[in-house]
């Protein structure tokens, strides 16, 4: 009886069940987000394709949309694998994605290069804080969630070459450049929370 | 005292021994309902004194919640050996239908020996403070049969899906309640035609063309059928 009151006086941690649901609410909010944010992302360039296709740069946002549709189809994979649940906002990522990819190519090549980068530096912070918090979800959390971890990284190297590629095609030479940078990026930060979310 | 010394952090101990109380409080509830009286013959049967039941705070939906969830549990593993049976081809693979239904069949059946105090749980769980968690069990059961069924869906189909299911199990657990039949044929046959309603009502919903008009009307009628089937404002047809 007098171990179990000292032990009663230590720090409280929380009861492996309580852990075990905490886990499994990260990975949830992690997969679901990730998958809403790679579908955005397809139609973002799908919408710079239906303007920009057929001009010089339209080989190079054919390759965004490339890789962007290989990640989108990974997270379809990786939902049912850990069960996670999808975003209920799937309609309106798919329109919303659309318009910001057509619109900003509709002034120009550089303001669709510069939707690409405002875009992907969102991103790419994005996958930096989930892979913090994926790796500091408890002592072994690198180790638990290794799969999750390597893909997330492999897309952020993937998306960061997207920045590059936008930079290289003169984003930073479209009109109201860095007003157009922050509202996009604060945009994507409201889509991610919500995404998280719902 | 502890009959047995439970291992690991305290909190898991502490854990172990409520889930211990609320398993055997589970034989009183025919005769005490989900109650404290239940939860307090179930801590002395564990040899622990009968103020225990201060373990459960919020009394008798505890044990309705434990009894849920362990039940979900159960169901789970259920059907995990059963698909890995299939997988390994030892068993041949049920059709989506015929898995879904045998699943909540099974289900059910873990009511029957509570069934006639289960309204009074339905009450407790239906009650505002209580509805979150008792909803969340709910999606639980319903998650887990689409997962063995194999369902990889990751658009609006995945909730179509399960509140199609939730619907069935719901309505079917209301019809169950007040069925006298031998061994609830009564139950099984009802769940089979909301079935029935359901896969009609998919199939409907995947032969409609965007923008054609034509079976909008038996897709909104049925569509309003199994809603007012879960909300239960009509009486369930023979």
């Amino acid at each position: 009886m007098s171990v179990i009151l000292v032990t009663g006086i230590c720090r409280r941690h929380l009861s492996s069940i309580a852990r075990k649901a905490q886990t499994r609410a990260l990975i949830d909010r992690v997969l679901r987000v990730d998958h809403a944010g790679e579908i955005g992302a397809v139609r973002i360039y799908q919408g710079q394709l239906a303007v920009l296709g057929r001009t010089q740069v339209g080989p190079v946002i054919d390759h965004l949309l490339d890789q962007e549709r290989v990640h989108a189809a990974k997270f379809e994979e990786l939902i049912p694998k850990y069960r996670a649940r999808p975003t209920v906002l799937l309609p309106v990522w798919n329109v919303a994605g659309f318009l910001l990819g057509a619109g900003s190519a509709l002034l120009g090549k550089e303001a669709a290069m510069a939707c690409t980068v405002a875009v992907e530096t969102a991103i790419g912070e994005h996958y930096d804080g989930q892979l913090r918090t994926l790796m500091a979800d408890g002592p072994d959390g690198a180790d638990r969630h290794k799969e999750i971890i390597q893909v997330i990284k492999k897309f952020r190297d993937e998306e960061l070459d997207h920045l590059e590629t936008g930079l290289e095609h003169d984003a930073e030479k479209a009109p109201l450049y860095d007003v157009m940078n922050k509202t996009i990026q604060a945009g994507c930060k409201v889509a991610i929370w919500l995404a998280e979310r719902v | 005292m502890f009959p047995v010394v439970p291992r690991g952090s305290e909190e898991d101990r502490e854990d172990q021994v409520r889930e211990r109380v609320l398993q055997s409080a589970l034989n009183f509830v025919p005769q005490h309902g989900w109650s404290r009286n239940a939860l307090i013959a179930g801590a002395e049967i564990e040899g622990l004194p009968s103020v225990a039941h201060g373990m459960f705070p919020r009394g008798g939906i505890e044990l309705v919640l434990y009894f849920y969830a362990s039940s979900n549990q159960k169901l789970a593993d259920m059907l995990a050996a059963e698909t890995r049976l299939s997988q390994d081809g030892r068993m041949q693979k049920k059709s989506t239908e015929l898995f879904i239904r045998d699943a909540l069949e099974t289900r059910l059946r873990m009511l029957i020996p509570y069934l006639s105090k289960w309204p009074q749980a339905m009450g407790l769980m239906s009650l505002p403070w209580n509805a979150p968690e008792a909803l969340e069990n709910l999606k639980t059961v319903v998650n887990d049969i689409w997962f063995y069924a194999g369902d990889t869906s990751v658009d609006l189909n995945w909730y179509s899906k399960r509140v199609s299911v939730a619907g069935v199990y719901k309505s079917s657990e209301l019809f169950m309640l007040q069925d006298s039949s031998d061994d609830f044929r009564e139950t099984w046959s009802f769940m089979q035609r909301r079935i029935n309603n359901v896969m009609k009502l998919g199939d409907l919903a995947g032969q409609m063309q965007p923008g054609s008009i034509d079976g909008v009307g038996t897709f909104m009628s049925g569509a309003i059928e199994i809603v007012s089937y879960i909300l239960s404002l009509v009486p369930p047809s023979f």
